[in-house]
């Protein structure tokens, strides 16, 4: 069993507990949260959302050459535009600033201050030159509008296997707020599923694109699970450069929580060709990834002491 | 994962002007690269990372003006030059 631990960014440090798999149950979830009661129901996600598994992947059309790697054959993205309402505010557009410049990606919330992106978001060698320097945080963004308005966060974490060696497979990183905005947006549960249940879920997948919008503007799509490996996730959905950490999720029968299996970080180029998939992927949240989250949530969300009798 | 190189990418208009704030993203290749994309700065340039291999980087203008280049990954002081029309 392997051991995970979070590196964190120093000044100030925080480092997350190793997590100590033993007696491992084979499924693990959080609650998550839908925050304050909004009043209505996004037509968006009554439309577009898919829900529990499917016999079959959604059909795809193909165009004939020339197209994008991560946008696999017709660009079947759709604009989400009530990012005002759940799920889709618990998404964060986010401006990544280091040392030799800026990049964008996404991230979502897990808890009242804890937000979950990819590794290379927050700690990149390649773009960064080590931790970024701080990253903006757009909760629920539509282009211009700003709904819950903007935070800026200088303290984050990631597994110490990217930390260390940038392996793909623990490509997960955090972001601390000191607001507690999931109180307003709620925040995604998350999930440890073992293969059988995992596979054939629909899953959907929603971050801000650099391609459309100006990493301003939220897109989403969905398909079916195509393989579960032990640490990765793929599919045929259709993602750019920007959606980098968007959440990737699924709903189980009779749920309508939006319950994330994985953090998206890579296009189809990180699907080995021996799987003779044409497929993006993510990091799957196994249960030492699991546990390795909840400690950062709890890092930013300490219990309330138990009240003496 | 083969150990990504540090690469500057420039990208210019069609006079050879630096473009600042332009997207720049690596769309296909032959190795995984993450699905970040990069900002240029004030001087048109972006840091990115490619490992060996061979990649084709899409760079976008704010007003959506794109072009994209081949470009060979790993170690290299050779500057990638996107110049968009």
């Amino acid at each position: 069993m392997i051991q995970l631990k979070s590196i964190s960014k120093p000044k100030p440090a925080a480092v997350a507990m190793a997590a100590m798999a033993e007696a491992v149950p084979p499924r693990k979830t959080t609650a998550g949260s839908s925050g304050p009661a909004a009043g209505e129901v996004s037509r968006a996600a009554r439309r577009l959302l898919g829900r529990g598994k499917s016999e079959q992947p959604i059909r795809r059309e193909f165009a004939g050459g020339g197209a994008l790697e991560t946008v696999i054959g017709i660009d079947d993205r759709v604009r989400i535009v009530d990012t005002d309402l759940p799920p889709w505010r618990m998404i964060c557009s986010l401006t990544m600033q280091g040392p030799g410049g800026a990049a964008i990606g996404t991230g979502w919330l897990v808890g009242p201050k804890t937000v979950l992106t990819a590794g290379h978001c927050v700690f990149s060698s390649q773009f960064f030159g080590g931790w970024a320097e701080s990253i903006t945080l757009i909760p629920g963004r539509d282009g211009s509008e700003e709904p819950f308005g903007q935070t800026v966060a200088t303290r984050l974490s990631a597994t110490d296997r990217w930390v260390e060696s940038e392996d793909p497979d623990f490509d997960i990183g955090c972001i601390h707020l000191e607001e507690a905005i999931g109180d307003t947006v709620g925040w995604f549960a998350i999930g440890a599923l073992p293969d059988a249940e995992l596979s054939s879920f629909l899953i959907n997948v929603s971050g801000y694109p650099g391609d459309r919008g100006n990493g301003r503007e939220l897109y989403f799509h969905k398909n079916r699970i195509l393989r579960v490996t032990d640490r990765r996730i793929f599919y045929d959905v259709d993602t750019f450069g920007g959606q980098s950490g968007a959440p990737a999720w699924i709903y189980p029968e009779g749920s309508e929580t939006p319950l994330a299996v994985g953090i998206h970080a890579y296009g189809t180029g990180g699907t080995p060709s021996s799987f003779g998939l044409t497929a993006n992927s993510s990091p799957r949240i196994i249960p030492e990834v699991f546990d390795l989250i909840q400690s950062w949530i709890a890092e930013d969300t300490p219990a309330p002491a138990a009240s003496a009798p | 994962m083969t150990k990504a190189a540090p690469r500057s990418v420039r990208v210019l208009d069609g006079l050879g002007n630096p473009v600042a704030g332009a997207f720049v993203t690596v769309i296909s290749g032959t190795a995984p690269t993450p699905e970040i994309t990069l900002l240029t700065n004030a001087e048109g340039r972006a840091r990115l990372g490619l490992p060996p291999g061979t990649f084709t980087l899409q760079a976008q203008s704010p007003d959506g003006t794109k072009v994209t280049a081949e470009a060979t990954g790993g170690p290299s002081d050779e500057e990638i030059e996107l110049r968009l029309a």
